[in-house]
């Protein structure tokens, strides 16, 4: 019970701050549909006017997940960076709540307003592609976006743990956008990519979350596509054996002040 | 028991500066170096000491925000590295008065926040939130964001959050810093009531004043060791300080006395000596003046301050 009481704090927290900066939510709303009309346009007049809707369609997912990627680790690397700032990192180690649950909670309200954003965004895109009748879709898509973002908490908190050692979340939350948007395939497929870099963009969760969620939303969904899905909890055990490592070593042994 | 038993205490902080493109330097700051402390239980403590002398990282480490590299440290007989979670769950602390909160949410809510962290539930936290706005003084001001804050309310707000737990022992590093005299003044307030209430507090701050009117007892600390403690009014003793002795006489002209004399601000002399006996010195002073027949104006006795006291000490 303690231990929810902690959990829905943060998030309604968390929530509520996110709730009162509307305006980027409605700024990240509008690129994934700028970029997949720019990139269908280029396609259209490349092939005449031959580029079907479902290839917008294809865009607009892909960028929609490569937003939410890039929000979510971004979100992480400033979580810990502006605890470290305002000092309320130091006030959450100094308070009972494990700081597992503290980021995991973090990360809930993050998803959480990621998945607003995803509904939005792919109800237009599935109304517009495919028809009113399939945006009981998007219903099914929320529930698997809430399971396969889960290792992605994981990879957040290796992301905090880096910000807590460098105390410099652009370069780290840069570095690690830029391996996951060029791997992941989220607005190309996987085949196009060097061999390795195919390796590297599957064992990374995105590829696997972005292609499923087409699939689910465009009524072509196979249960096959989800045996990955398991696998990927490897991530958030990683990010825990390395949070803790790191809050360890390094959190409580310098320091998390700024 | 104590509320706070330190033991030895050492803490190491390891810094790398850059020395040019792929050079670095590292180089080891010793913050505390065998710190030995005992707070007893109800009282107000005062850690002083000049900046960097160590006052911060010992809070930081009695409230488990920094593991010690040697030694031992006990808050209310619990282990702050081994049962760390039982330390937190009984301790309030501000580290910085105008730190800590979501400024996008109000003050309510961060209080809110704070106290379902403790695990206390949503009405709960809400009841123990709006009753500390009250005894804060910030009352309607709860609904305000917190961004909206002067220096002294975020002060106030600190202090609420460090009690939303309802501890046994706070942490106060420097509560007042920066704040106005009159906000100042209801925060030292605040920290006596809560004495007075049972609590233990273990605060530091610059200022010397606050410190000889709120403490109980005085470590001054410099280089990572404490260097001093007692009550302030025992550290004056020890260090034997001297008391300043002022007796103005009516009388137009300087009276004939082996002490020095010279004209006050009234315009009558005033005869003056300095004495690390003052009551004995003030009634033979005064015995001396009526018996030379002449009639006393004004008598004041000026105590050594505290700040003298640091001084003293840590200029050796």
């Amino acid at each position: 019970m303690r231990s929810l009481n902690q959990l829905s704090g943060i998030v309604e927290a968390e929530f509520k701050v996110l709730r009162r900066e509307a305006g980027i939510f409605l700024l990240i709303m509008s690129m994934p549909f700028m970029f997949s009309l720019l990139s269908y346009g280029v396609g259209i007049a490349l092939t005449g006017g031959q580029a079907p809707p479902t290839l917008w369609f294809y865009q607009l997912i892909g960028f929609t997940v490569l937003v939410m990627a890039q929000v979510m680790s971004s979100s992480s690397a400033w979580y810990f960076r502006r605890g470290m700032m305002t000092g309320r990192l130091e006030y959450l180690l100094a308070s009972p709540v494990s700081p597992l649950v503290a980021v995991f909670s973090s990360a809930l309200a993050n998803m959480a307003f990621n998945i607003a954003y995803f509904i939005l965004v792919a109800s237009i895109g599935v109304a517009l592609v495919f028809g009113a009748q399939y945006l009981l879709n998007v219903l099914a898509v929320i529930l698997f976006l809430g399971l396969a973002l889960i290792p992605v908490v994981g990879f957040n908190l290796i992301v905090g743990v880096v910000t807590i050692i460098f105390r410099e979340p652009e370069p780290v939350s840069n570095v690690i956008n830029s391996i996951i948007s060029s791997v992941s395939g989220f607005t190309y497929p996987l085949v196009l990519l060097p061999r390795f870099l195919q390796v590297v963009g599957t064992v990374l969760p995105y590829s696997h979350i972005v292609n499923t969620a087409r699939d689910i939303l465009s009524g072509a969904f196979q249960p096959a596509s989800i045996y990955p899905f398991p696998f990927m909890v490897g991530y958030l055990i990683l990010g825990v054996l390395v949070y803790r490592l790191g809050e360890v070593n390094y959190a409580r042994k310098r320091g998390v002040h700024w | 028991m104590s509320a706070v038993d330190c033991q030895g205490l050492r803490k190491v902080f390891r810094a790398s500066v850059r020395r040019g493109v792929l050079s670095r330097e590292n180089s080891e700051i010793l913050a505390l170096d065998g710190v030995s402390l005992k707070v007893e239980r109800g009282v107000i403590f005062s850690l002083v000491g000049p900046n960097g002398a160590g006052k911060t990282t010992l809070i930081k480490i009695l409230s488990t925000l920094l593991i010690p590299d040697g030694g031992s440290a006990f808050v209310e007989g619990y282990d702050v590295v081994k049962q760390a979670s039982k330390v937190r769950s009984i301790i309030g602390l501000v580290l910085a008065p105008d730190k800590g909160f979501y400024s996008r949410l109000s003050g309510l809510e961060n209080l809110i926040y704070y106290g379902r962290l403790y695990g206390l539930s949503k009405s709960e936290a809400t009841r123990r939130a709006k009753e500390l706005l009250d005894l804060t003084g910030l009352g309607e001001d709860g609904l305000r964001l917190y961004e909206e804050y002067s220096l002294g309310m975020r002060a106030k707000l600190s202090i609420a959050k460090a009690l939303i737990n309802e501890p046994e022992i706070i942490f106060l590093d420097e509560p007042t810093i920066g704040i106005d005299p009159l906000s100042a003044r209801r925060i030292r307030q605040l920290i006596k009531d809560l004495a007075t209430g049972g609590r233990t507090i273990l605060m530091t701050s610059h200022n010397m004043w606050e410190v000889e009117s709120l403490s109980n007892r005085v470590a001054i600390i410099n280089n990572g060791r404490i260097v001093a403690e007692g009550s302030p009014q025992e550290l004056k003793e020890r260090l034997q300080l001297t008391y300043r002795i002022e007796v103005e006489i009516m009388w137009a002209e300087a009276p004939d006395m082996d002490l020095p004399v010279a004209i006050g601000e009234r315009g009558y002399p005033v005869v003056s000596l300095t004495t690390n006996r003052p009551s004995e010195d003030l009634v033979k002073l005064i015995d001396e003046i009526r018996s030379r027949g002449y009639s006393i104006g004004t008598v004041r006795v000026q105590e050594p301050s505290l700040e003298e006291v640091l001084t003293r000490v840590l200029s050796g």
